[in-house]
């Protein structure tokens, strides 16, 4: 069993108690915004332990323009291959070289895969890294050199991680 | 009222550029630079308006010209790189009394050209126009209408929070307030308010820095999740310790496991900030 990670918003996860109109285990529409697919294609990183987690979401982190919190889930693959979701190791687009070896996409994603995908990610584990964290984090990545400066994409978030 | 008397400097919005000429008429300065008052400005037209009823919905219209594009390129647009979008007129006077005599000198002067041509002004109509898009909460309604079609990236700027911020900057605890309205409004957006949350957390307007907190700090008793999510971010991106007592107080009501588990998170972080 592999775990991926994946960055969400998880506002659009959680279910409020007076919304009655979701029946158990239901969730809204809105989360199917975080599994937002491109050619039937979905991101994802794949972790082994907690130290993964957090390098995958500074590296993330870093090709945001501001620093924010970062809110990421993660979940088992074990139940995709019966969903006939294809997984497939592939580079990531990250700052961090090392990072970018541990992208997979999960493919063959149709609408009714996602909806089944979004109940197991809706199950997985769902975390959050405050702003000022992220920050702190960031930083510390630039200046130990994990971050390669030059792959970062936003002129304001290299500004930003200036010594 | 003597045209003459109305001559005013209202940069980059319609003007009424009064005299007894058969010239005058609503003019539309052109953006200039602010920091140069020298500068000419880089259009300068006359209305195609000669209706007074229009006239006056540009009037509406001219007190939130920095929040939006040139004509024909929608709204809330950057400006040029390098330059600014001006100020808007009322920002740069003291309190609404004064805003409150621009509007009656304009409708006035509407009024008069109406007379002068045989118009009539619907007067409720214009009442309508104007108090409805008053500032600031007319320009944040236009602002919260505007973003129902934007995407919200975390961490990512967007058309909606370089407006915010700019409204804020210019209006301070006027616009702070006239947020929060929108923001406790039953029919907004969850989305939408939980973006204003998060950026009025993150700007570093010190005039409002207090307004701000507070704002975010009743926004954590809202019924709505995201807004409570949203509020507990914005909080966080202030590290102000002033909020520990609210994020107690909201950790005891709170009945999302994930949220109270991210208001902990927050309310440590506030605290080692002491």
């Amino acid at each position: 069993m592999r775990l991926f990670l994946r960055v969400v918003k998880q506002r659009r996860w959680i279910r409020q108690p007076d919304e009655d109109w979701l029946e158990d285990g239901e969730l809204k529409g809105d989360a199917l915004s975080d599994l937002a697919t491109q050619n039937g294609k979905l991101s994802v990183y794949m972790v082994s332990g907690k130290a993964d987690r957090q390098r995958i979401a500074v590296a993330l982190a870093a090709t945001r323009q501001n620093f924010s919190p970062m809110d990421y889930v993660v979940f088992s693959d074990s139940d995709l291959k019966s969903f006939g979701i294809t997984v497939q190791h592939t580079p990531g687009t990250t700052p961090d070289s090392e990072v970018n070896d541990l992208h997979y996409e999960l493919g063959r994603l149709t609408v009714g895969r996602l909806v089944r995908l979004a109940t197991v990610v809706s199950a997985g584990e769902h975390k959050r890294i405050l702003e000022k964290q992220i920050k702190a984090l960031l930083s510390e990545a630039a200046i130990s050199g994990r971050l390669n400066k030059a792959k970062i994409p936003s002129q304001k978030m290299r500004e930003r991680l200036e010594p | 009222m003597s045209h003459r008397r109305i001559k005013m400097d209202m940069r980059g919005i319609w003007a009424f550029g009064g005299d007894d000429s058969p010239q005058s008429g609503w003019l539309r300065r052109g953006y200039q630079d602010p920091s140069d008052n020298t500068a000419p400005a880089t259009q300068q037209q006359r209305s195609p308006f000669t209706n007074p009823h229009v006239a006056i919905a540009g009037t509406a219209d001219a007190f939130m010209p920095s929040y939006r594009r040139p004509a024909n390129q929608g709204h809330f647009a950057e400006p040029p790189k390098g330059q600014r979008w001006p100020k808007p007129y009322t920002a740069t006077i003291h309190g609404s009394v004064v805003q409150d005599l621009v509007i009656r000198v304009l409708i006035e002067a509407a009024n008069d050209l109406a007379q002068r041509q045989n118009y009539s002004i619907d007067w409720p109509n214009v009442a309508r126009l104007v108090s409805d898009r008053e500032m600031p909460s007319g320009i944040l309604r236009e602002l919260f209408h505007s973003a129902n079609y934007e995407v919200f990236e975390d961490g990512m700027d967007s058309d909606f929070s370089n407006s915010l911020n700019r409204i804020i900057s210019d209006h301070g605890i006027a616009a702070v307030d006239a947020l929060e309205k929108m923001i406790s409004d039953d029919g907004v957006n969850p989305e939408v308010a939980a973006e204003a949350l998060i950026w009025a957390g993150r700007m570093s307007d010190k005039a409002t820095q207090h307004a701000r907190l507070s704002m975010l700090e009743r926004a954590l008793e809202s019924p709505n999740v995201c807004i409570r999510d949203a509020a507990s971010i914005g909080i966080g991106a202030m590290d102000d310790p002033a909020a520990i007592d609210s994020l107690r107080k909201a950790i005891d009501r709170e009945r999302s496991g994930l949220l109270r588990q991210n208001l902990k998170d927050t309310l440590e972080q506030l605290k080692d900030a002491r």
